[in-house]
């Protein structure tokens, strides 16, 4: 498509409205009565010939002149159109996040597409390289070099993704593109900046439309039972009625209710399933823009206690750790195979092969810290551990392995050390008689994020009730087994187990299936970003632009002497015309009169 | 200074009002012989002559003409053109020639040719007390001429008073003038601006007659070509008057408004000196 490399010079249109001007004036006539016509006429010329010919000339001439002025005005803004010859490079960046999928006359995804298959078919050459940004970017391995290829690639363009991190895929873009190549970016949102001239276009397809989705879904058991929770957000300006209905994996329904939201608000609806369901289903089935994030699907928590066992010799150490067992719910400290050692042992050994061990040391000689207590909070033992106001006593005698998770000045107070198979050695320094510690409430949270993470990597699932992008991990002891993953379209993966552990991607929402010759886990995937729910600040239109001087001059022509030739050529004819017209005076058939007058009474 | 009209080339007789012009005519005065030719009056034949002398030969008598003037005036509107001395100058010589058809003893009468052509009221009276001239006819005064040809005065002298600016065959005009006519002369009246193109520039020409509207640009090849145009317009209409024995006397209209003088009629043998 052609443009003009120096717009400002269509300026010069502006003597368009002098030329008519021109005309205009040149065609006031002074009046001027006469006696008779007669004398004013050609008697011997036909009738029909002059007038009409004079007409014609006067409009042909003007037109003439102004399409001349109008070619000059164009060669003047050097308009100039793609070049053939050239392989345009472009690499193109899709935004792979499920917001994308909002309907509005169509999808972003969608109008992206076509946009894009637009672009493409007004260029004959061109290599394009794909980029899918979700939570980080993914090069997509092949090259399009025609339409098919491009359509070929975007079919693994799903939209599936809980977010789309243009930012890094941006920055991969730049790291794959040539000097010469240009970078587009598809997406549903405007750019937190304008891109600058040059290298980068950014093209939104997104509408700010009303969304009702639910936010958040869990499941989790209790003495109780299974209770479920689902939270609900109206993301629009306006208040909006639906309706909650929960079924089971049959389809019998279990619960269903009618609710209303204000404008932005949010609601939670608990619910305890009848016993024994499994998998559970909420979706809100009135429908609206956005349909990924209007159902999910909750599978039971499993509830398998942590076989434990204690061998500390210490009295009041052991009571203090069988107190915080027991009040944690879910550690078994019966006699037969255990999966975590708790022992008073400085260098104790688990003899089960798959345990964990837990040594606390008392050290000498020993020193009482009241802190400020430096915390690994990405550990897992940290979680929701407050040690304000706890004094804690450790000794300090020899150097403990592994990573420090937990220090009082330059004092490791616990470390962790992962040894082979995926088995952890945790070493805490504590002298119980000199701390306050096991009598403050850090003592049973520490219990119970020791149990809770032991229990996550016990055989089978860590988790069976995933978000869309997390990974689903599924521990086993036999590693050796073959392991495929079935997704909700029953498309089947093989997965490699790494040590104990095999780790499955959640990134389609529904139920997915590990199998292998010996155990069978479900986990299931629920579009639950409220980011991408929220469609109030997509919008559309193109930011950037290509068309540097460097790439004018690499994948672009100029074309103004095409106009300029056009414009001789238009000038030549206006000259002819313009001679033709003086010897039609000379030999008298000059045009003028008015024919029909001519030869009335004088 | 007075003038009578001349009566070329007639000798006036008698005061009785008949005047017998020296041209051969069918007067009863007998004035000579001459040899037959095709289309002479077979009335006119000598048969004696014939017996005598086997010869045709027919009797030539001489010219009758009546003491009247038919003055015709063109009464249509290009003759009261804005901005000229057509209308006065008309009106003037008008009055001075039917004063001096006065002196040499004619009648008169005033013809005007509108949409017809009529005699005016109060015509054959001093031209002070003549009625009915406006010059506001939108005609062709040659067509009238041909479709209303009033009985004039035979052996009468006629003289029409025209600017002869229209499109038509002078011949058929004059043909009609100068039936049974003893005379007939024709002054052209023109204006300046009728002779003289305007200035050079886009024109925007109004006809007086018709108000039709011509857009032109005048420049001096177009002011040379009216100049030729007129030219051979006057051409015409002189050649057409000598073919059928009429004068054509050309005046300017703004000349002889302001000169009042009647030098070209008395070149022309029309008037004379009392």
């Amino acid at each position: 498509m052609p443009f003009f490399a120096y717009p400002l010079a269509l300026l010069g249109l502006t003597s368009i409205p002098v030329l008519v001007g021109l005309y205009w004036l040149r065609s006031r006539f002074r009046r001027h009565t006469v006696s008779s016509l007669v004398l004013w006429d050609e008697p011997q010329r036909p009738r029909q010939g002059g007038r009409r010919l004079q007409r014609f000339q006067g409009s042909l001439l003007f037109i003439l002149e102004l399409l001349v002025l109008l070619l000059f005005v164009a060669a003047a803004a050097k308009p100039m159109i793609r070049s053939g010859r050239v392989t345009r490079h472009l690499v193109v960046v899709l935004d792979d996040s499920y917001s994308l999928l909002a309907e509005n006359d169509g999808s972003a995804r969608q109008r992206a597409q076509e946009a894009l298959e637009a672009e493409l078919r007004d260029t004959p050459r061109f290599t394009a390289r794909f980029l899918r940004a979700g939570p980080s970017g993914q090069l997509l391995a092949e090259a399009a070099t025609d339409l098919r290829g491009v359509r070929r690639i975007c079919q693994q363009w799903t939209c599936q993704a809980p977010a789309g991190n243009l930012t890094d895929a941006l920055q991969l873009a730049h790291e794959l593109a040539a000097d010469q190549s240009h970078i587009l970016i598809l997406t549903d949102q405007p750019p937190p900046t304008i891109p600058e001239k040059g290298t980068v276009q950014w093209w939104s397809f997104g509408a700010p439309v009303a969304n009702l989705a639910i936010v958040h879904a869990a499941r989790s058991g209790t003495d109780a039972g299974d209770r479920c929770l689902v939270q609900v957000r109206n993301f629009s300006a306006l208040p909006a009625a639906s309706r909650l209905v929960v079924t089971t994996e049959d389809g019998a329904t279990i619960r269903e209710e009618a609710f209303s939201l204000a404008a932005g608000q949010e609601n939670t609806f608990r619910w305890v399933p009848p016993a024994g369901t499994a998998a559970v289903r909420v979706s809100l089935p009135d429908g609206d823009a956005l349909s990924i994030d209007n159902q999910v699907v909750l599978l039971p928590e499993r509830a398998e206690p942590v076989p434990v066992r204690v061998d500390i010799t210490g009295p009041r150490l052991r009571l203090a750790v069988q107190q915080a067992l027991a009040a944690a719910r879910i550690a078994e400290t019966g006699p037969g195979r255990y999966r975590l050692l708790i022992t008073d042992e400085p260098n104790a050994v688990a003899d089960e092969p798959l345990a964990w061990t837990v040594s606390i040391l008392a050290e000498e000689p020993p020193a009482a810290y009241l802190g400020p207590y430096l915390l690994d909070e990405s550990h897992r033992l940290t979680e929701g551990l407050a040690l304000e106001g706890v004094i804690w006593a450790a000794g300090r005698r020899q150097e403990v392995p592994g990573r420090a998770i937990l220090l009082a000045g330059d004092v490791p107070l616990i470390t962790d050390q992962q040894t082979d198979n995926e088995r952890h050695y945790v070493r805490i320094r504590l002298r119980p008689e000199l701390s306050s510690l096991t009598r403050s409430a850090a003592w049973p949270v520490l219990f119970w994020n020791l149990l809770e993470w032991r229990r996550r990597h016990l055989p089978g699932l860590e988790r069976v009730n995933c978000r869309l992008g997390d990974k689903a991990v599924f521990v086993t002891e036999n590693p050796n087994d073959e392991f495929v993953l079935v997704d909700p379209a029953g498309r089947q993966e093989r997965l490699i187990p790494q040590a104990n552990s095999l780790t499955a991607p959640a990134d389609r929402p529904g139920i997915h299936e590990i199998r292998s010759s010996t155990e069978t886990a479900r986990f299931a995937v629920n579009a639950l970003q409220p980011d991408e729910s929220d469609l109030r600040r997509n919008g559309s239109g193109r930011w950037g632009n290509w068309r540097d001087e460097a790439t004018l001059q690499r994948e672009y022509r100029r074309i103004d002497w095409v106009f300029l030739l056009g414009a001789l050529g238009v000038l030549a004819v206006h000259a002819g015309l313009i001679h033709r017209h003086s010897q039609m005076y000379r030999f008298g058939e000059a045009p003028g009169p008015d024919r029909k007058t001519a030869g009335r009474p004088g | 200074m007075r003038y009578r009209l001349q009566v070329p080339p007639a000798v006036p007789q008698g005061s009785t009002g008949i005047l017998l012009g020296r041209g051969i005519a069918s007067s009863l005065e007998f004035m000579d012989y001459r040899e037959y030719q095709p289309g002479d009056d077979l009335r006119r034949v000598d048969w004696n002559a014939l017996a005598r002398s086997d010869k045709l030969t027919v009797k030539l008598y001489r010219d009758e003409i009546h003491p009247h003037v038919d003055l015709i005036l063109d009464g249509s509107r290009s003759m009261t053109l804005a901005g000229s001395a057509k209308r006065p100058a008309t009106l003037a010589l008008a009055a001075a020639l039917i004063e001096a058809a006065g002196n040499a003893g004619y009648r008169h009468t005033v013809w005007l040719i509108d949409r017809q052509c009529r005699q005016i009221p109060r015509g054959a009276e001093p031209p002070d007390v003549w009625e009915g001239i406006d010059f506001s006819a939108p005609v062709n005064p040659g067509a009238v001429l041909a479709r209303y040809t009033p009985a004039w005065r035979t052996r009468g002298i006629r003289i029409f008073l025209s600017d002869l600016l229209w499109l038509g065959e002078p011949l058929e005009t004059l043909y009609r003038l100068a039936d049974r006519a003893a005379a007939v002369h024709v002054v052209q009246v023109l204006a300046r601006a009728d002779i003289e193109p305007p200035q050079r520039g886009n024109l925007r020409l109004v006809d007086s007659e018709t108000g039709s509207v011509r857009d032109i640009f005048l420049d001096a090849a177009a002011q040379k070509r009216y100049r030729d145009k007129f030219t051979r317009h006057q051409q015409h209409w002189h050649r057409a008057c000598r073919q059928v024995g009429a004068t054509l006397t050309n005046v300017t209209a703004e000349t002889f408004w302001e000169r009042q003088r009647l030098d070209a009629f008395l070149a022309a043998n029309i008037l004379q000196v009392c």
